[in-house]
């Protein structure tokens, strides 16, 4: 290689950056931004306790009345009487019925640009999901099953809780571990970086014990699934922990840790993390995310990760996003990278979303740019 | 100055004394907010906040405990932050439709646990009260913490409060719903001025 400048290493360079567009971005759902509402636990409107995939009945009533800009209805219509246009095939199952089903679709587009060249774009379909959650007393089993973006089948999560107390619970199968602020872009930084992307869910138990101000999630297992199911070399033991503190209704704390032993193809390492939530208004949102990944690797032993998406709604169900974002390897300048996402969020109607976001990535070391965009409906029936 | 005149200065000033000690204070409320804290059954919890506080209340003499007059809070006007929220607070379990009696809360009959002693500047108690909402009336108990200003008097709060006392259904929305203990804070800025012992609130 002639240098991070030279061709070979342009070249190498253009390949990876090809590579991470083509794995996609996921557009900004609501999870972290429905602070801005009151609601500081992803289980208000989420099944799975770690935020993200199939809403339930209170979560859908929610995307209508609370995002969508055309979907309310009047507020004097009682739930049962009225065209369910926030459910699964507009009602076919009924908000009471243990059984609720989704079907999650993104169509995307992708431009993208690398040190000013143009990158042919591509249209993509990044999922297309179906959901499934059955609810009883105290059990809910849950489960994916889709399409995976380059072809085949993949399920993301199946799991099965049990509520053991009023505060306590329990969960088995597969899931992506409570680690600090989900933020519903699988890229960033915070979330790619630790390992954190669209299938890093794990397989193990998890903990929940929650209080009226306070969660406590802590989670173990044999390692990430897609390690496990393929043989890859990287299935390590994993334990994570996920501390969340309610400061009020619209500012909370969450601390984070997480250890991965050593695999045959990865070093151990062990990520901690702090986040600050904040709404001081119904319309504004702003989360940010500091995380340090320490690994046995030679010559970079620590990795730092800043993040910050700061939404505003301009709009009943337009929202515009800002997200800056660091990553820095001691002792390593070449891995310095600085993130800005310039996004909107629009919901003009219940289940459907449109996502604009324009990434910019400045490489600090070779002041190479990339940027790239991308232009996303979801579709979550 | 004969020992007459004397005898009566000090007898003046004594009364005068006396009069000041057990004169009243009465405080107007200019303006305060409350702030209802609704704990969710899936963990978390919203706030439903007003401004809408009005009354007037008076110390019979410096120093009692008792204290005379109404805090009234107009519940038509809590805000969520979102209007479904709202219009289930107002209008399912709150009921403000149903008559005036539903549609404000009052607080009367406020007893301190310590008396606020005139001329001390910050002043922490217990307190506790007659709560009127949802055409029920029950006694409540919480914490207070006065403070004297220049003229005015800030008031902060708190007490919690059970809905099913207070015969208001639990509320429950698609698997979602709120404990029954709602924590209620009130902070209030008032207007000081001395009162007669006797006069209105």
């Amino acid at each position: 290689m002639t240098g991070a400048g030279g061709p070979r290493g342009y070249f190498c360079f253009l390949l990876a950056a090809v590579s991470v567009a083509c794995s996609g971005a996921a557009p900004a759902a609501a999870e972290p931004t429905f602070l801005s509402k009151q609601y500081p636990r992803c289980t208000a409107c989420h099944y799975s306790a770690s935020g993200g995939g199939l809403l339930t009945p209170y979560g859908r009533s929610l995307s209508r009345e609370e995002i969508s800009t055309f979907g309310r209805r009047d507020v004097a219509a009682e739930p049962d009487d009225r065209w369910a246009e926030e459910t699964f095939l507009f009602g076919l199952l009924g908000s009471e019925a243990p059984l609720q089903l989704g079907l999650d679709a993104r169509p995307s587009r992708l431009e993208f640009k690398s040190a000013g060249r143009e990158i042919p774009g591509r249209n993509l379909l990044m999922n297309l999901d179906l959901q499934a959650a059955w609810q009883g007393e105290e059990w809910t089993a849950y489960g994916t099953a889709g399409r995976r973006p380059g072809g085949g089948f993949v399920s993301y999560e199946h799991w099965i809780r049990r509520r053991v107390t009023d505060r306590l619970s329990l969960r088995g199968g597969r899931f992506l571990p409570a680690y600090g602020v989900r933020f519903a872009d699988h890229t960033m930084l915070s979330r790619e970086r630790l390992n954190l992307g669209e299938d890093d869910q794990v397989y193990g138990v998890e903990l929940g014990f929650e209080t009226d101000r306070a969660l406590l999630q802590v989670s173990a297992g044999p390692g990430r699934a897609e390690s496990l199911l393929d043989d890859d070399g990287r299935t390590a033991a994993t334990a994570s922990g996920r501390f969340q503190l309610d400061l009020n209704p619209r500012m909370v704390f969450v601390g984070s840790v997480r250890h991965r032993g050593e695999a045959e193809r990865s070093p151990r390492s062990t990520d901690a993390g702090v986040s600050l939530g904040y709404a001081p208004f119904p319309w504004l949102v702003s989360w940010s995310q500091a995380d340090v990944r320490f690994q046995e690797v030679r010559g970079s032993d620590r990795t730092t990760i800043l993040t910050n998406q700061t939404s505003v709604e301009v709009w009943r169900g337009a929202w515009l996003r800002i997200s800056p974002q660091v990553v820095r390897t001691a002792g390593e300048p070449r891995g310095e990278v600085r993130r800005m996402v310039y996004g909107v969020d629009l919901y003009p109607r219940t289940h459907w979303h449109v996502n604009l976001s324009w990434y910019r990535d400045r490489f600090v070391f070779t002041g190479r740019r990339n940027t790239r965009l991308l232009a996303q409906l979801h579709l979550y029936l | 100055m004969s020992t007459a005149r004397r005898v009566a200065a000090i007898a003046l000033a004594l009364l005068a004394l006396a009069v000041t000690a057990t004169a009243g204070e009465s405080w107007t409320i200019a303006s305060g907010e409350v702030r209802v804290r609704c704990r969710l059954t899936v963990g978390g919890s919203f706030d439903a906040v007003t401004s809408q506080i009005s009354g007037a209340l008076r110390l019979e003499n410096a120093g009692a405990a008792g204290v005379v007059g109404k805090v009234r809070v107009r519940l038509d006007s809590l805000d969520t932050g979102m209007e479904l929220r709202n219009a289930h607070l107002r209008e399912t379990y709150l009921e403000v439709d149903r008559g005036e009696e539903f549609r404000e809360a009052v607080l009367t009959a406020v007893e301190l646990a310590e008396p606020f002693p005139s001329g001390v500047r910050g002043h922490e108690t217990g307190f506790e009260g007659l709560l009127s909402l949802h055409g029920a009336e029950r006694r409540v108990e919480g914490e207070a913490r006065l403070v004297r200003r220049e003229g005015h008097l800030r008031v902060d709060a708190e007490f919690a409060l059970s809905l099913a006392e207070f015969a208001i259904p639990p509320p429950r929305y698609l698997g979602v719903g709120v404990r029954d203990e709602l924590r209620i804070s009130i902070t209030i800025e008032a207007a000081v001025a001395a009162s007669p012992p006797g006069a209105p609130p």
